[in-house]
């Protein structure tokens, strides 16, 4: 390609510059939008999917179903392995230790599992001297704790200490709810009527696990697919903030809890299918006189993940809409060049251009309209990703998370904002090649 | 020499047909300053234009250096124009982005010369026509006598062996249009031949050979001498 040709689209892109600027800001738009929406979607992804990857993807839930809703006996048979949110639409007014899915016992059951423990959630009455109402209380079993604290979402004992008898009456609180409810390690608060310790009061949860996984999934999931139970057993299973904890033993005791929900978290070990083990669980909980279907970690991720793509797909679908509209201008501008600029084109094949030169010189300058806008767009996306998360992010309460900006995203903008200038240009510039030398001389 | 065979130049102007050049035959002889007159229609632009390869004649043939113009393709006449034929209009036809020095080198850059190497040669052609003071101003900062003297340095740069002139003094004041005159009558003591079109009688006095057309056809044609017999 003709080097001096470049230069001479460059002049004229330059000699009509508020034109040139106005062009190149549609393109500069609709880039922006793409590249914000794209790298923040991304990071939101990476974000969810770091989070997963904390629990492990070699971990099971189970959700015991059986004595919990006469629907749910109905459909589990034909449930099979799939994740369907209706088999959580449990409304139990105590939780049934005839649900109650024995974690050891599982264990023992299925070879191919490394540890397994309980966690039930429950809204039951909480008082202190101070407050009192109906709070979330989560339980964990002992068991739980040691393997899977992961799963929710950081349990750090900031004040006092954990867990450290099952036999006694003892609550840790999370940084909210203590602060709510006025109390420190050391204090008494009636929980369903019975009189516990706080021992020990949770460090505030990192604002990047405030909405843990499993909360995402229930934003994700509260779209119509799951229903209007699954966000309440996903809470509780995080937000450590917001919950108090009693250990499940007792818990069991609970009579007043007027929702609950329990599921059962355990770990394949490494190397071992987790479709096998799957199965097995599924025959070693109808041995315990249980209906349950375990779903992986990874299903729930990958459920995520498909609904967090689509949205992105979609969002930027919406952003390449700008982007297109941004190409439309720039056409209009290079025909309205061809026409304001008919008798150059004519001088220029007079002193001998050939028509490839002049389609060449019109591609150049509307592709390279093109490629600035899309430079420019780059970089203000990026700073629009980075400013928008971290300024939006807490007013909207969206975890914090950095935008992400892959190779393939820079390389394809400049390369789509490049293609998409010069295809703006072709229309344009091939009817100026084609321009008759004469007659392009006659106009004024 | 061109040398023209019975050449028509028929073209469609809307609804109306239009016989521009009608069977016209002429030997334009070289390094020498042919004047073509006629009236406004008369034909006389668009011979110029078939003579340059700026369109193909309808019917007939004009043969240049043993070439047949009429078959070229549009490449090759693109080539032509580059290397053969040098154009200068009445409205100059400057490209206003470009300083005169640009504008000049302009035909040199399309053929892929080295900018440094284009605009000593513009730079060198400016200063032949007297306006080395000039050279980065932009056209609009130019006098209409400078904007032709440009033209007529950019019409030079390839170094063709013809220099075609379209009105060249229509839109200069006489004292102006006299020192373009004297600058395309002196070419041709460079071996240029220069074909000048012009509806001004005055002009035709400085011709080797004047052809006067009336509705696209050859009314009169005579040497120098003859016309100053």
């Amino acid at each position: 390609m003709n080097r001096n040709l470049t230069a001479l689209a460059v002049r004229n892109i330059a000699s009509r510059r508020t034109r040139s600027w106005l062009t190149i800001l549609g393109v500069l738009i609709g880039v922006t939008a793409v590249v914000a929406l794209i790298s923040i979607g991304t990071g939101v992804q990476k974000a969810v999917l770091q989070q997963f990857e904390a629990i492990g993807y070699d971990v099971l839930l189970i959700v015991p179903q059986t004595g919990w809703s006469g629907a749910i006996g109905a459909t589990a048979g034909r449930m099979g392995g799939q994740f369907d949110p209706t088999q959580l639409r449990v409304r139990p007014t105590a939780m049934s230790t005839a649900t109650h899915i024995d974690p050891e016992l599982l264990v023992e059951q299925v070879p191919t599992l490394t540890e397994a423990g309980n966690l039930t959630t429950q809204i039951v009455s909480v008082e202190s001297e101070a407050a009192g109402g109906y709070l979330r209380v989560t339980s964990p079993s002992a068991s739980f704790l040691e393997a899977f604290a992961a799963v929710l979402g950081g349990f750090t004992v900031e004040q006092g200490r954990g867990f450290a008898d099952p036999s006694a009456r003892e609550v840790v609180v999370g940084a909210r709810s203590a602060e709510r409810l006025e109390v420190s390690v050391g204090d008494e608060l009636i929980v369903d009527r019975g009189r516990y310790t706080v021992v020990g009061i949770l460090a505030p949860a990192p604002e990047s696990l405030e909405d843990s996984p499993l909360e995402t999934l229930e934003v994700a999931q509260s779209t119509g697919d799951v229903g209007d139970v699954a966000p309440l057993l996903l809470r509780g299973l995080s937000n450590t903030d917001d919950t108090l904890f009693v250990l499940e033993e007792q818990a069991l005791s609970f009579q007043s809890g007027s929702e609950a929900f329990s599921t059962t978290v355990t770990r394949v070990e490494t190397g071992a299918s987790v479709t096998d083990a799957k199965a097995s669980i599924v025959a070693a909980l109808e041995q315990q006189g249980i209906v349950g279907t375990p779903i992986s970690v990874e299903e729930i991720a990958d459920s995520i993940q498909g609904t967090l793509g689509m949205v992105e797909t979609v969002l930027a679908s919406i952003a390449a809409v700008a982007l297109v509209v941004g190409g439309v201008g720039l056409m209009n501008t290079m025909y309205t060049a061809v026409l304001e600029r008919t008798r150059e084109i004519g001088v220029l094949k007079a002193i001998g251009a050939r028509d490839g030169q002049v389609l060449w010189l019109f591609l150049i300058d509307s592709g390279l309209m093109g490629l600035i806008g899309g430079v420019l767009g780059l970089v203000t996306g990026c700073l629009f990703s980075i400013l928008g998360t971290r300024l939006l992010g807490p007013v909207l309460g969206v975890p914090s998370f950095a935008p992400i900006f892959t190779a393939s995203l820079v390389l394809g903008v400049l390369f789509a904002s490049f293609a998409l200038g010069s295809l703006a240009g072709v229309l344009p510039a091939w009817r100026a090649a084609r321009q008759n030398p004469v007659e392009a001389l006659g106009s004024e | 020499m061109p040398r023209l065979l019975d050449v028509h130049k028929t073209y469609r102007l809307g609804d109306v047909l239009v016989r521009a050049v009608r069977g016209v035959s002429l030997e334009i002889p070289e390094a020498k300053l042919t004047v073509i007159m006629g009236r406004s229609g008369s034909g006389k632009s668009t011979l110029l234009h078939l003579v340059g390869c700026l369109d193909t004649p309808t019917k007939g043939s004009i043969e240049h250096r043993g070439r047949e113009l009429g078959t070229l393709s549009s490449a090759e006449r693109a080539a032509f124009r580059a290397d053969e034929a040098g154009f200068v209009f009445q409205k100059f036809s400057l490209l206003p982005s470009l300083s005169a020095v640009e504008n000049v080198g302009l035909p040199l850059l399309l053929q892929n010369t080295p900018r440094r190497v284009a605009l000593q040669a513009s730079e060198a052609a400016l200063s032949e026509v007297g306006l080395s003071h000039r050279m980065r101003h932009r056209p609009s900062k130019l006098s209409g006598g400078e904007q032709q003297r440009v033209a007529i340095a950019r019409a030079l740069i390839g170094d063709p062996g013809m220099v075609l002139a379209d009105e060249p003094t229509g839109n200069l004041d006489v004292a102006t249009g006299a020192t373009i005159l004297d600058l395309l009558r002196g070419l041709t003591d460079r071996d240029k031949t220069v074909i000048l079109v012009t509806h001004d009688q005055e002009i035709g006095r400085l011709a080797d050979l004047l052809v006067e057309l009336e509705d696209g056809r050859v009314k009169r044609s005579a040497t120098g001498s003859e016309e100053a017999s």
